[in-house]
């Protein structure tokens, strides 16, 4: 419990202080809080997730499920971060989690008093009752006394990145494996991409006593590490952990880039979440050490075997006496190891009968097993027994090892599910498990150092053949390759008291007997009953144990138990890393018109429609609510002028000698008879015969058409015309491109427009030259551009189209020469309220579930020609008398107020789903005809002209009393319109 | 008459940026236009314009100035020249010279700063010099062109300020880790 005077790859010269719950603690460059913490002598880390139970250290890498604390406070804090992966900096402030008021002494530790209440099952057999107490009052009472860290709630004030990388070879850790599958793939000038989750490579050459070619394997890993730094078609990511695999060989990362910094550079992102795409990847990812499972093995103090010997060797620092226990050669390392850094170790306890483990200054002990353990925070002893009974030895730390799981996550996450190999007592990735994929090394299930490195070696050389990039042959450098010489030790037997699997959800083997004996004998289904595996670890280091257990209690073997589904991530990945950028403005882009730097100056509030900021209204001096400004604006077209920006319409230009034809196909109504000069109203179908879109055909020439959209269905159409041009009639000579962009589009609309405009425009406008729906190209305020006459407000409207860089200076100058006519500015609200009392449609009526009949616009779809969901539109039940239809309704009072979305019910018909009659879909104040009005869709509506009903909205608490009426509210000759 | 003001797309964004030896600028402006040969005319076209047209993912010098772009399907984009009168009835010819802002982004780290937006690979042997791709930047639809000290970035105008901020905010980070004492480990080659 201190450090080691010598040794470790740590900077003893450089001190970096740090504080864990407030206390001032030291750490040195090459520490992870972790080490650093057991090199302070602290073991009491954290508290277990349901009985509140005193925890330490377990592990040395990202499998550690105990030693979660919360990184910095307030909006910065980090919640539940393993020790293992944090780096010391200096100032660094963590904090234990899942405590009160303190992590010695915790109130919520009653909860392991009542243990025997709690067992697997106990919350879903207990709350039942009754069912509505089980969100209001069960739950959040379980989740305050079970958890983890906590979210501070606060904005995140931190930033992280997305970003993409590609590779021939992505080589995932590295250790002895990974290292030579670089060197390989590397040398022979692929692209190769090394990623490990450690920020000094290396893996378990680090942490063990070996040798290769007859040097120490720290210092090859180091000459390794720079050879392959020094490669320019090699790139290194450190700190980077590849959690998923996906289809395409696309891989998820995230690397760690600034969470190691004190004083990071601005700008520098927290986290990157990186989707790699290479077509081989090689897993080398080694192997996870599992526990065994005996009375109170959770104590502080009780850790895997090789994490012990990694803090001794990597970190030099010491758990103090240690007892070491292990089914396996490999766990007689640690002894040996601690022993020559000058750890005592009081007892190698081998559970094998018949071994003969290596001698050195301790008590051996073999066929002998640990059943109990003892001390509160911290181990002081544990209790053995063999053939000649129990003793105690004393212990400040024991090594447990069980042997090691291949760490094969990423080769399931396509679905495949690994192999039980019983020569190592351990599952093993299924060859071929993922396209582009290959174990090598632990990860494989091949244990020694000589076998990771030549399988590394070769995996290499093969993705390289795949590749076809010629390689040169490796020489595999000569290491130790000792054999793996395991027993299967799950859990001990003939003993009483919990005994853990999953040490981070608190599981033991109790809850899973309790799982068997329910009947809950699927793995899958003990994982759901009991938990195990499902905290943040995924269950790394007792997942596999745990379903030994049921394959014992169950009686079948682990093979046929089998395991439970991997799935990506592979350690826990923030969301905020997932959703880099996508905060505020980030979440979608903004497009702006040709207008914004104008409507800005004017102070104009924005609305959103689909990307596009467009202003709402105009507020002029005095006004001081938005129905005023709108209501002015209103009067102003309806009686002088108004000018507004619509440059938002999809725009598209449709060329060839098959344009008209193709136009006939893609409209329900006929485009090809249009003269040239002229524009007509569009209506689009779907294939399925609903109404997609409306807008407005232009004919700009013999064979030149420019057509609108709507602004929501632009991208939709485009799409659309894509598939009919390409996939239904490739024959058709037609060429068609979004201009969306290039122009500037603004309708000047009004009983003035024309006076207005006509000193704008170098030709004339009158009504001779340019009667209502006609087009044409003119110069306007000197600028090529085209005016067509055409109008969304039911006034004589033109609209004006110049090239978008001219579109502020146009506007600027159309309101400017509006104010001595009376006419000015107006925006979106204007334009709904105009166009409502006009009759007219926007996607709150083409929602997508409504037919041209349904519109009113059943005689639109020509019977002349076919065209894209004629057929369909003619199914039965796609019109007629059964079906809503459109209808304009009135209030039938002035102060009766209407509402979207209302619904229309019957004089004294009660407010049910029986008796609904149909809904609002557009809702406005008519300033012109002094009361609400909306259009709506009514059962059977077009007959029903002239009814008194209701429109209610329960929402709103609504209940008014409805005229209806045949839109247009106003003008329904279209006497204004023409002139 | 009053004389119009031409407000271009970029007014009101700081341009050019340089971070971390990366330089973001606006391309001048110049005649655009969308070219797509009508039905049976590719051969008068490339005639037209004194070259082939290129395949998918290039584009060419035309021997007048000016480039032609492949731009999807049977569609073109002629840069920097005005349309040839020959081309009159052979192709279908759109203005487009106010529908995109042109990008340029310049330098070492230019790759390393898309690498943040635009998931395609952009390392030499994948897409060198000349090679042209539809593809993403952030949300925003783009047309990427390599060229040889860095990138031209074509969006949609209205995209413009998006863009920016986008390309800027990956600037930033890249930059910030050039300034890492350890170097830019991770965002290598």
């Amino acid at each position: 419990m201190s450090r080691l005077a010598s040794g470790g790859l740590i900077d003893r010269a450089r001190r970096i202080p740090f504080a864990f719950d407030g206390r001032r603690l030291t750490a040195h460059p090459g520490d992870t809080l972790a080490s650093a913490l057991m090199a302070n002598g602290v073991r009491l880390i954290g508290r277990s997730f349901k009985y509140h139970r005193p925890r330490g250290l377990i592990a040395a890498g990202s499998e550690e499920p105990n030693a979660l604390v919360t990184v910095g406070a307030g909006a910065e804090a980090t919640p539940n971060t393993r020790a293992t992966g944090i780096e010391p900096y200096p100032g660094l402030a963590v904090f234990s989690q899942n405590r009160w008021p303190s992590l010695g002494f915790d109130l919520m530790a009653i909860n392991d008093r009542l243990a025997p209440l709690l067992g697997a099952g106990f919350y879903y057999k207990t709350f039942m009752w009754p069912a509505r107490s089980w969100e209001r009052v069960y739950e959040p009472l379980i989740r305050r006394a079970a958890g983890l860290g906590a979210l501070s709630g606060a904005r995140d004030p931190g930033h992280d990145e997305k970003a993409f990388a590609f590779a021939d070879v992505l080589v995932i850790g590295a250790g002895p494996a990974g290292l030579m599958a670089a060197l390989t793939a590397g040398r022979a000038g692929a692209r190769v991409l090394l990623a490990d989750e450690d920020f000094r490579m290396g893996g378990r050459l680090n942490v063990e006593r070996l040798e290769i070619d007859g040097a120490p394997a720290v210092a090859w890993a180091a000459a390794a590490v720079a050879e392959l730094a020094a490669l320019p078609n090699v790139r290194l990511m450190p700190r980077t952990t590849v959690t998923g695999v996906y289809d395409g060989h696309t891989y998820g990362a995230l690397e760690r880039v600034g969470r190691h910094l004190a004083d990071p550079p601005e700008g520098l992102p927290r986290d990157a979440f990186w989707r790699i795409v290479a077509p081989r990847a090689i897993l080398a990812a080694g192997a996870i050490e599992r526990p065994i499972a005996f009375p109170d093995n959770d104590r502080p103090g009780v850790m895997l075997a090789g994490a012990v010997r990694a803090y001794v060797n990597r970190w030099a620092a010491s758990p103090g006496a240690t007892a070491v226990f292990t089914n396996n050669d490999d766990g007689w390392r640690t002894a040996t190891d601690l022993a020559a850094a000058g750890v005592p170790v009081t007892a190698l306890i081998d559970a094998r009968p018949g071994v003969a483990p290596p001698d050195g200054p301790w008590r051996t002990f073999t066929g002998a097993v640990v059943t109990g353990t003892r001390g509160i925070r911290a181990l002081r002893a544990v209790t053995v027994r063999d053939a000649h009974g129990e003793r105690s030895v004393a212990a400040e730390c024991l090594a447990v090892s069980g042997g090691w799981n291949p760490t094969l996550h990423l080769s399931c996450h396509l679905g495949a599910r690994p192999v039980w190999d019983a020569a190592i007592a351990a599952f093993t990735p299924a060859p071929d498990a993922a396209p582009g994929l290959s174990a090598v090394g632990a990860a494989r299930g091949a244990f020694s150092t000589r076998a990771a490195l030549a399988q590394g070696a070769a995996a290499a050389a093969e993705a390289l053949a795949a590749l076809g990039i010629a390689a040169a042959d490796q020489a595999v450098p000569y290491a130790e390759d000792a054999a793996t010489t395991i027993t299967p030790l799950w859990r001990v037997a003939r003993t009483t008291g919990r005994a853990w699997l999953d040490f981070q959800n608190d599981v033991t083997t109790k809850d899973v007997a309790l799982a068997a004996q329910e009947n809950f004998r699927s793995v899958e289904h003990m994982k759901r009953y009991t938990t195990l595996g499902m905290a943040t670890d995924q269950g790394k280091t007792g997942g596999v144990a745990g379903l030994a257990v049921l394959a014992e209690l169950t009686g079948r073997s682990v093979a046929e138990t089998g395991v439970t589904t991997f799935r990506p991530p592979f350690t826990p990945v923030p969301i905020a890393a997932l959703g880099a950028g996508g905060a505020g403005r980030g979440f979608a882009p903004h497009r702006d018109t040709p207008t914004q730097a104008p409507i800005a100056a004017r102070r104009a509030p924005l609305v959103e429609a689909g990307l596009w900021r467009r202003p709402s209204y105009f507020p002029a001096h005095g006004e001081t609510t938005w129905r005023e400004a709108c209501d002015r604006e209103v009067a102003m077209v309806r009686g002088a002028v108004g000018v507004c920006d619509v440059s938002t319409l999809g725009k598209i230009d449709v060329q060839g000698e098959g344009a008209a034809t193709f136009l006939d196909h893609v409209y329900a109504n006929t485009m090809s008879t249009l003269p040239v000069g002229r524009v007509r109203y569009g209506l689009m179908l779907r294939e399925d015969g609903f109404v997609m879109d409306d807008g407005t055909v232009a004919r700009v020439g013999p064979t030149q058409f420019f057509i609108t959209t709507t602004t929501a269905a632009a991208g939709q159409v485009m799409a659309h015309l894509d598939f009919a041009a390409q996939c239904l009639w490739p024959g058709l000579d037609v060429a068609f491109v979004s201009q969306t962009d290039h122009w500037a589009q603004i309708a000047v609309a009004g009983p003035k427009a024309r006076d207005l405009l006509a000193p704008l425009v170098a030709t004339p406008i009158d009504d001779a030259a340019l009667a209502y729906m006609g087009c044409a190209a003119a110069d306007i305020a000197g600028v090529p551009g085209r005016i067509y006459r055409i109008s969304f407000s039911g006034e004589r409207a033109y609209e004006v189209a110049v090239p978008a860089r001219w579109g502020a200076g146009l506007f600027d100058l159309l309101v400017e020469r509006a104010r001595p006519l009376g006419g000015g500015p107006y925006g979106m609200e204007a334009l709904n309220v105009l166009r409502i009392e006009k009759g007219l449609l926007t996607h709150a009526e083409l929602h997508g579930r409504t037919t041209a009949d349904d519109l009113g616009l059943g005689r639109m779809v020509a019977s002349a020609k076919d065209c894209i969901g004629k057929t369909a539109s003619r199914r039965p039940g796609l019109s007629g008398p059964e079906r809503q239809q459109l209808v304009g309704l009135r209030a039938r009072d002035a102060s009766g107020r209407l509402a979207g979305g209302a619904h229309i019910l019957e004089p004294g018909a009660k407010a049910a789903a029986a008796n609904d009659q149909g809904y609002l879909t557009s809702v406005c104040w008519s300033p012109t005809l002094g009361r609400d009005i909306a259009l709506a869709f009514l059962r059977d509506g077009r007959a029903r002209t002239g009814e008194t009903l209701r429109a209610v909205c329960r929402l709103r608490g609504l209940d008014t009393a409805v005229d209806v009426v045949a839109p247009p509210f106003l003008d329904p000759d279209g006497g204004r319109l023409r002139g | 008459m009053d004389e119009l003001v031409a407000r271009p797309a970029w007014a009101g964004l700081d341009l050019p940026l340089s971070l971390g030896g990366v330089t973001l600028s606006i391309l001048p402006d110049g005649p655009l236009a969308s070219l797509a040969p009508l039905r049976g005319q590719e051969r008068a076209v490339a005639d037209a314009l004194g070259a082939a047209l290129p395949g998918p993912g290039r584009m060419v010098a035309l021997p007048g100035g000016g480039r032609l772009i492949w731009n999807g399907l049977g569609r073109y984009l002629l840069a920097g020249a005005a349309p040839d009168a020959r081309l009159a009835g052979r192709a279908a010819l759109v203005d487009q010279s106010d529908g995109w802002t042109g990008l340029a982004l310049t330098g070492a780290g230019a790759a390393v700063v898309l690498a943040r937006l635009v998931p395609l690979d952009l390392a030499p042997v994948a897409f060198p010099a000349g090679g042209v791709a539809r593809s993403l930047l952030g949300h925003v639809d783009c047309l990427l062109i390599a060229g040889t000290a860095g990138f031209e970035i074509l969006v949609a105008r209205s995209f413009t300020r998006t863009a920016v901020h986008d390309i800027e905010t990956a600037m930033r980070a890249v930059a910030a880790r050039r300034a890492l004492p350890q170097g830019p480990v991770g965002a290598g080659p």
